[in-house]
């Protein structure tokens, strides 16, 4: 029995070394898109990232010392035979104790220390309200709406709906409220900044919203997911937030924050599709549009009441994601969402369905109508999987610690110098089938 | 008993209930009322570990493999709920429930009524709560149930008020329960037996049963306000009165449960370090004071579970520094033992093997817990894998390794057979490993940004291969409680019998033979130090080397 077990202990450990051995590295150390704590693209973000490291330096010299002594005390002193004599019969040391109590009350005083020099840094610092963007959490996706001073005017800030997607300039902070129409959800986007729940109630209950801020430092697309259990699609509650150069994000601010015109000529598929979708999407859904009568109506598809369950329409076409993240905005997506949404996703709210495939394709067209330009929308297209150097990621957040604390900006070149070939066929495709959905 | 109209007095008739299961139905017996606490929790056990199967086989890679979300919503909240109300503790409470009476040299436990009470009361809390598998669905919304989610909005249906019902049954048992321990330690220690000559698992036992008591009206408490939300329409944890109340509420209760959780390993590595090391407690004053310690902060840190909510940043700052502050107390524990084995002759048999990894395992989930416990870093740790890496460092490589070196210990006490070493040895080398190929990588997920409770996530996010190894050291754990299981059954089986003292013991448990017999001891032995059977070993040697002495 005993040699049966060590054969398969040893068996055990070959097969682990071997699987080991013909890992692909990205499967152990993280892919592109990995919303790794340690592949920072803020202020933030790093700050959060090299107290992590702090820690970990004391950490692995703590456990180091105890695993040590806890080994030596065991192995050290075997019993040779059961005739080995009593050892010294020792009852304590009181000097040890004071030491073994003091020392560890001084390093847990050091680190509350480092703890709260961040705290403070992220409690006493005035964020601008330059650009405030509110996230609310739905059952299961995410609202965002925007209030941009820079691109409006200080009183009259510019202003925008969309979901699941989250657009933001580099080098400009941004404020994000968080609040939720429903359950507790938590704002979370590894690579910028530290979570933050949204507790329902927090506007109107009295009780205030939460908020986090960052100022992201690169351009590209950071994975962002709901952190506290909100029910069935907990899992699908994705967004991503995508970081673009600042005349880029404007230009796609204001394409966005204009109010689209409603189809006007009635024997066209959108207008059919309008009809429809005023018809079906109607109860849950809001669309912004200039009415037909040419004045600045906004029409929306809502039946009543200023909350709408389901995300804002008006952009969908526009946004890389739809369904809380869940699914690829193509056409072929939509076609099967719109059939059957309880098939794609049991569970979600969107109970009403399209059977009809004429109807669909008429919502379809009636939504990607109502797209910003494609030109405009390039760079978030573009934006991919976010691109990063071939780190050794998975021992970064142990072992890089040092390299991270003042190599943060290192970092960044390297990954501006693109050192992603790997990477770059994926990135190609990934254009080459945005582009294609976009025309 | 199936006749109405039957003569009462045929029932009383000694004999009936003297004999089969009808004794095991009407006993007050500490002794078997301890076993079957121990069955009946691990049989809980089994349960929560198919669920935990569960849970690793979905994420073992992207996409849907066995069950859908609902479903894996349930398995892992009724996991959780399991492994924590329906196995650690009153797994704890059955293994205190036989030793603590024996290691005091009492006959029983001061309320031996009660204590059949608060068994039956628990049993029928469990099957309470698992029958809601059978009449409709059990609760979805996490063990930790927070509203608005576990409201009658969010979680309709009868699941989480079955959930709320049963946890408010099983906590009613461990309340009684408590008071029984504590009530028993005060008064029914031996004569000669002072507060500092008290076994560590007494001690541990004592602080354990008064966090139970000063902690578990506060969840029930809760739990009936969530109760009265769900069923009655009030406003207490809705968006008209404050859903984060619930969370102060249910965390003043569940951070010191972690401590009931944990503070009886705690006590039997204390009562096994010594022994197989032959050298007595190292600091046993100071280890003493350690546990009332940590049971003490153990109240005063709830709110580092929320960190997120939105606190106040200055009582952030206060809970955070509570939290770190609790690494002292246990960090002199840690020094004790090790001091403990220091300079002895150390006995690597089963029991000391599990009590090693103990100290190791717990080592990792308590510097994780600093981690956690650091308000900015847990602004990015929270609710990842890193906490559930860090929990079960805590809970299974502590409170489950000390459990198997509990059992291993007192095995041949309980049960008067030796479990096979070999066999042992094997159970413990599997175990260490799958315990860390499960657990290890979720801290690794956790730093990748892995939320904890997703059912799926997508492929590219650089998760598959650490879930997929985890899902491979979980089937390696489900081996190694085989290899366990296989022991007792050819330990049985082989049917040899143990010695009363096998270990050479210090504890008075050992004077009486095994198992004990119903009154426990013929005779106890005095009670000069913490190590009575040394003194007695001792005295008994002396007097074999001079029988002049011995014949007076």
């Amino acid at each position: 029995m005993v040699a049966l077990g060590a054969a398969l202990v040893v068996g055990l450990a070959l097969v682990g070394l071997l699987a080991f051995a013909a890992t692909p590295s990205s499967a152990l150390f993280g892919t592109a898109r990995t919303p790794s704590l340690s592949r920072t693209a803020s202020d933030v973000a790093a700050d959060l990232n090299t107290l992590y490291n702090r820690v970990t330096w004391i950490a692995i010299v703590i456990f180091v010392l105890v695993q040590g002594a806890i080994l030596y005390a065991a192995l050290g002193f075997r019993r040779k035979s059961e005739d080995d004599p009593e050892p010294v019969q020792t009852h304590g040391n009181n000097t040890l104790e004071v030491i073994w109590t003091v020392i560890p009350s001084l390093i847990v005083l050091g680190l509350a220390f480092l703890s709260y020099r961040e705290m403070r840094a992220e409690y006493v610092t005035e964020v601008p309200d330059d650009l405030v963007i509110t996230a609310t959490g739905y059952r299961w996706y995410w609202a965002f709406d925007y209030a941009d001073k820079t691109l409006g005017a200080p009183s009259a800030p510019l202003t925008l709906t969309t979901a699941t997607e989250l657009v933001i300039p580099v080098n400009r902070p941004v404020k994000v409220l968080i609040d939720s129409q429903d359950v507790i959800h938590s704002f979370w986007v590894p690579q910028l900044a530290g979570k933050r729940d949204a507790v329902p109630g927090a506007r109107d209950g009295g009780y205030g919203m939460n908020s986090v801020w960052f100022e992201a430092d690169t351009p590209g697309r950071y994975e962002g997911q709901c952190a506290e259990l909100c029910g069935t699609w907990h899992s699908g509650m994705r967004f991503s937030v995508v970081a673009l150069p600042e005349a880029e994000y404007a230009a796609w601010a204001r394409a966005m924050a204009v109010v689209p015109k409603a189809p006007t000529d009635a024997a066209s598929p959108e207008f059919a599709g309008f009809t429809t979708a005023k018809a079906v999407c109607g109860a849950c859904h809001m669309l912004d549009l200039v009415g037909p009568g040419g004045g600045v109506v906004t029409e929306t598809l809502q039946a009543g009441g200023s909350q709408t369950r389901g995300p804002n329409l008006t952009r969908v076409a526009s946004r890389s994601h739809f369904a809380g993240g869940m699914f690829e905005t193509t056409d072929a997506n939509l076609h099967s969402w719109l059939a059957d949404p309880q098939a794609l996703k049991p569970g979600t709210l969107m109970s009403v369905n399209l059977p009809d495939p004429k109807a669909a394709a008429d919502v379809i067209a009636f939504l990607k109508s109502l797209a910003i330009d494609a030109a405009v929308l390039a760079p978030v297209r573009a934006a991919g999987p976010q691109i990063v150097p071939n780190d050794l990621d998975g021992l970064g957040e142990i072992g890089g610690g040092a390299a991270d604390e003042h190599g943060g900006d290192g970092a960044h070149e390297d990954e501006a110098e693109g050192e992603h070939d790997a990477r770059a066929p994926r990135d190609d495709t990934h254009l080459a089938s945005t582009l294609e959905r976009t025309r | 008993m199936t006749t109405i109209s039957g003569d009462v007095a045929v029932l009383r008739k000694p004999g009936v209930w003297d004999k089969g299961i009808a004794s095991w139905l009407a006993t007050v017996d500490h002794k078997r009322i301890g076993l079957m606490y121990i069955v009946t929790s691990g049989i809980f056990f089994v349960a929560g570990a198919y669920l935990a199967l569960l849970v690793r086989l979905e994420l073992a890679l992207p996409g849907r493999q066995l069950i859908g979300p609902d479903t894996y919503n349930q398995a892992f909240t009724m996991h959780a709920t399991t492994m924590i109300f329906l196995f650690v503790i009153p797994m704890w409470v059955g293994i205190g429930n036989y030793l603590v009476p024996l290691m005091i040299g009492a006959i029983d436990m001061a309320f031996p009524r009660l204590n059949a009470l608060s068994y039956w009361v628990f049993l029928f809390g469990g099957l309470f709560m698992y029958s809601s598998f059978l009449v409709g669905t059990p609760a979805a919304a996490g063990w930790t149930s927070y509203p608005p989610l576990a409201n009658n909005v969010y979680s309709p249906g009868v699941g989480v008020d079955f959930w709320i019902a049963g946890v408010l049954i099983i906590g009613t048992a461990s309340m009684l329960g408590a008071v029984n321990f504590l009530v028993t330690i005060w008064n029914l220690r031996a004569p000669g037996m002072t507060w500092m000559r008290m076994p560590m698992f007494a001690w541990a036992q004592f602080v354990t049963s008064q966090l139970v008591l000063f902690a578990t009206p506060m969840l029930t408490g809760g739990l009936i306000l969530l109760l009265f939300d769900r069923t009655l329409g009030t406003h207490f944890f809705t968006t008209d009165g404050y859903p984060v109340l619930f969370q102060h509420i249910f965390w003043f209760y569940s951070h010191p449960a972690v401590y009931i959780m944990i503070l009886p390993a705690f006590g039997v590595v204390s009562e096994i370090l010594p022994v197989f090391s032959r050298k007595p407690l190292f600091g046993y004053k100071a280890l003493v004071f350690a546990t009332a310690g940590i049971g003490i902060l153990g109240f005063l840190v709830w709110a580092h579970h929320m960190f997120t909510v939105g606190l106040n940043p200055n009582a952030q700052l206060v809970f955070m520094t509570a939290t770190m502050f609790i690494a002292v107390p246990t960090g002199v524990k840690f020094f004790n033992w090790i001091f403990t084995m220091w300079g002895g002759s150390v006995r690597l048999a089963t029991p000391m093997l599990f009590t090693v990894a103990f100290l190791s395992m717990f080592l990792i989930g308590g510097i994780s817990g600093v981690y956690l416990g650091n308000v900015p870093i847990d602004w990015q740790l929270h609710d990842t894998y890193y906490v559930v890496g860090h929990l079960h460092y805590v809970l299974f490589g502590g409170s489950v390794f000390g459990m198997a070196a509990a059992f291993y210990y007192w095995w041949p006490k309980l049960f008067g057979k030796m479990l096979d070493e070999g066999i042992g040895k094997v159970h413990f080398w599997l175990q260490l490993i799958g315990f860390n190929l499960t657990f290890f990588p979720m801290h690794i997920l956790g730093v990748r940004g892995m939320p904890r409770r997703i059912y799926d996530y997508a492929p590219d996010r650089g998760w598959v291969f650490w879930n997929f190894v985890e899902t491979v050291g979980t089937l390696i754990l489900g081996v190694a409680f085989l290899v366990f299981l296989y022991n007792v059954w050819i330990t049985r089986k082989r049917n040899v019998p143990a010695p009363s003292d096998p270990w050479d013991g210090y504890t008075l448990e050992w004077a009486t033979t095994s198992p004990p017999p119903a009154h426990n001891f013929d005779r106890l032995p005095p009670i000069l130090s913490e190590r009575p059977l040394r003194d007695l070993r001792l005295a008994r040697a002396a007097r074999v080397a001079a029988p002049q002495s011995g014949e007076r």
